[in-house]
């Protein structure tokens, strides 16, 4: 298996701790843990042992997964360290050279990377900013044929933040029966709504179905590194069978931590700290875009603590990004990493003055670029 | 005011012509490397121009036969049967307004609304559009990499009552790759298991690299075969709009009756022109070619070089290049190398699903710019990798 650098990851694991100003994340700033224990789950940690727990995860965990998928059970769901796991196994199960998986783009880029490196072809299927990245059912239609194995997507969407409707999501069902392709849908920014509304999951649409998802993003929790797969028993079995030759178990603290996470009467408040933090940043945002005259253009996001603007400025994504990480310390992510220049995904789930702050020391470069031209 | 009528609204517009039009804007700014338009950069052989000349000092300027004039319907007659021994008259042999008015009048002779038409993905885009006006319905065959050809189990499994053309293209636009003969054979017998007929574009026939390309006409045993054909990519002759098919006569006909309400008739100096070229001394073809082949092996050593080789095509003047590396859209791809680079490349997506992730870099360009303007395609794929 040939496998290509996976660019973003590389990009920011290098950088994210050296800039001053990290806006190149896509989930809200982490949760200590004095935020999550109360005073007597701080006292109980201290007897948590180092040990290995089952290595699909903990019944307890996963049954409080189970939980936010209506019908399901323990059984149908494995844990896995980060939702990158999740999608890993699932693919290295589901994914022979010489097939085809049919992917959302623009999309975290994980998918793409193991796909191709296992001989597979990616058939991208392209969410567009002229339709305010409403999903082109018609053209998934004709991207799907019988080799289509899988059809990826990530709703809500990372980096565009847009969500996808009940009646697009149908369709996709549709279209995958047609031919048995498996739909993989990373639901990991599920939760993260601006509006409060949480997205539908494709748990229950079809019965290839599989979701990905974890506490990176919504919860705030990424240094947990717990994620799942929740799926058809049967699958979910097989998917646990590769994982024993990954990463074996979860770390115990962190399926502990995530059990105290996905309590009823947790999860709520995690989710509205989550909300609070983007809905105080978006508009930050926009303000700031707006003191660009013709800078910028956003379709605003309804999901994630992500902004995905397009710029005017004649310059490319990673030369600007280069310059706004080197000049200003300040690191966004490039769209040339999603396969679309003149993008520029910013994080929007720093606490509010951090990211003015950032937004700040982005302006020298911006205004030695001279005025924007608009589009 | 009442609308414009909805289907040439809907039909897209061809990716090539549309990054031509921007190279042409670009090059205000200064020069661009044109690697995106199938048009020889020969001139049009001396002789040639010199029958265009004598033609139209003679008075050819005037209507003719809808059909052709008879001496280019000879000419091509023989043309037909000097390249793949079957006899051919020239009452079988209809002149048309370029290869693309071949293929135009063949889908408007053949289909009733709702047929469906065998097309190669990639293809050339205008096999769609051209359907799809004629009120049938495109139906993509899969040409995958590295080999882009036909697979005869998954053209079976596409066929349904409403079938009724297979089309071909040999040596291939966008890929450059040629049927060898037992493909050949086969894809007629296909056709006639199916009762299809085959709508054979061999407008590159002449410039294959290794051999000859086989014609369909070959293993035809039924006259259910239509072969396009034409002048502009052999002698250089891409304005001159000359194109002719070879088919059964009661076919030759009705599709000449047909061109009279598009073009009326074809245009006289031309015709004669294209007889000259039919004619005259073939040694300006064996020229184009070996520098066709020339030039492709540049491309690919280039290609070679910066590890985005992928295959070695067989003929046309063509090579598609690998972009999925970059995981960008190949109209974006196409349009920011024209800007950052100066090369204009002709994006996959509009030859098909199978090629959205690829770029067409035509090598009918001078050897300097085909090694430059690859170069600078290989810079950019590796400035812009979504992975390295």
């Amino acid at each position: 298996m040939k496998v290509e650098v996976f660019e973003m990851e590389r990009f920011q694991s290098i950088w994210e701790n050296r800039v001053t100003h990290n806006l190149s994340e896509s989930g809200v700033h982490p949760m200590s843990l004095g935020e999550l224990l109360d005073a007597k789950e701080r006292e109980a940690i201290f007897d948590q042992r180092f040990i290995y727990v089952q290595t699909n995860g903990t019944p307890a965990l996963r049954a409080a997964i189970a939980a936010l998928y209506p019908g399901a059970t323990a059984d149908n769901i494995v844990v896995g360290n980060g939702t990158a796991e999740a999608n890993y196994i699932t693919v290295w199960r589901l994914v022979e050279p010489g097939d085809e998986v049919v992917m959302m783009l623009p999309n975290y880029m994980q998918i793409w990377g193991v796909v191709r490196g296992q001989g597979a072809t990616v058939v991208p299927w392209r969410l567009r900013a002229e339709r305010q990245w409403e999903a082109d059912v018609d053209e998934l239609a004709s991207l799907v044929t019988p080799r289509t194995k899988l059809i990826a997507v990530c709703n809500p969407n990372n980096p565009t933040g847009s969500i996808l409707s009940e009646a697009a999501m149908s369709a996709i069902v549709g279209i995958a029966e047609k031919t048995g392709a498996w739909i993989l849908a990373d639901e990991v920014y599920r939760g993260a709504e601006l509006d409060g509304r949480e997205t539908r999951s494709f748990w229950g649409l079809s019965d290839r179905v599989l979701v990905a998802c974890g506490m990176s993003k919504a919860y705030g929790l990424p240094g947990l590194r717990i994620g799942w797969v929740a799926g058809p028993s049967p699958m979910i079995a097989e998917l646990w069978a590769r994982k024993d030759y990954l990463s074996i178990a979860p770390g115990s603290l962190s399926d502990h931590l995530a059990q105290v996470a996905l309590r009823p009467e947790v999860r709520p408040r995690i989710l509205a700290r989550t909300r609070g933090l983007i809905n105080a940043n978006l508009p930050a945002l926009t303000e700031w875009m707006r003191g660009h005259h013709s800078g910028f253009r956003l379709v605003p996001p309804r999901a994630g603590a992500i902004a995905y603007p397009r710029y005017s400025w004649p310059v490319n994504s990673t030369k600007l990004m280069e310059r706004l990480r080197d000049e200003r310390s300040v690191l966004v992510v490039p769209g040339d990493q999603f396969g679309m220049d003149g993008y520029l995904r910013i994080g929007l789930g720093n606490e509010p003055a951090e990211l003015k702050a950032g937004l700040a020391r982005m302006d020298g470069v911006l205004e030695s670029l001279g005025r924007a031209p608009g589009f | 005011m009442k609308p414009l009528a909805e289907l040439p609204l809907r039909i897209p517009r061809s990716g090539i012509r549309e990054v031509m039009d921007l190279a042409i804007a670009a090059e205000k700014e200064g020069p661009v490397i044109h690697l995106e338009v199938g048009q020889p950069d020969f001139a049009t052989p001396a002789h040639i121009v010199e029958a265009t000349c004598r033609a139209v000092r003679e008075g050819h300027t005037r209507y003719i036969s809808t059909a052709g004039i008879p001496p280019l319907r000879e000419a091509a007659a023989r043309s037909y049967q000097r390249r793949t021994g079957v006899a051919t008259s020239a009452n079988q042999v209809l002149v048309t307004t370029g290869a693309m008015m071949s293929l135009a009048t063949s889908f408007f002779t053949l289909l009733e609304p709702g047929d469906e038409v065998l097309l190669p993905d990639p293809g050339w885009p205008n096999y769609f559009t051209s359907v799809a006006l004629a009120r049938g319905v495109p139906v993509p065959y899969s040409l995958r990499a590295p080999e882009f050809l036909p697979d005869l189990d998954e053209l079976q499994s596409l066929v349904t009552p409403r079938t009724k053309i297979l089309l071909l293209c040999s040596p291939s636009n966008p890929t450059g790759q040629v049927h060898d003969a037992a493909l050949t054979e086969a894809l007629v017998a296909f056709a006639r298991r199916n009762d299809l007929w085959v709508v054979s574009d061999e407008i590159y026939s002449e410039i294959v690299f290794e051999g000859s390309a086989p014609s369909v006409l070959n293993f035809d045993t039924d006259e259910r075969c239509l072969v396009v054909s034409g002048v502009s990519k052999t002698y250089a002759m891409t304005g001159y709009r000359i194109g002719f098919t070879r088919g059964r006569v009661d076919y030759i006909n009705v599709a000449a009756k047909l061109q009279e309400p598009f073009v009326s008739c074809g245009t006289a100096f031309s015709q004669y022109a294209a007889a000259a070229a039919l004619d005259g001394p073939q040694d300006c073809v064996a020229e184009m070619r070996a520098a066709y082949l020339r030039r492709r092996d540049i491309a690919l050593d280039v290609l070679r070089a910066r590890g985005l080789y992928q295959y070695t095509p067989g003929g046309a003047f063509y090579v598609l290049v690998d972009i999925s590396a970059t995981a960008m859209d190949s109209r974006d791809f196409a349009v920011q190398l024209l800007k950052e680079k100066r090369v204009a490349v002709a994006p996959g997506s509009t030859f098909g699903r199978l090629s959205a992730a690829s770029v067409r870099v035509s090598v009918a360009s001078r050897d300097e710019d085909v090694w430059e303007g690859v170069g600078r395609i290989c810079d950019f794929i590796a400035e812009r990798k979504a992975a390295k």
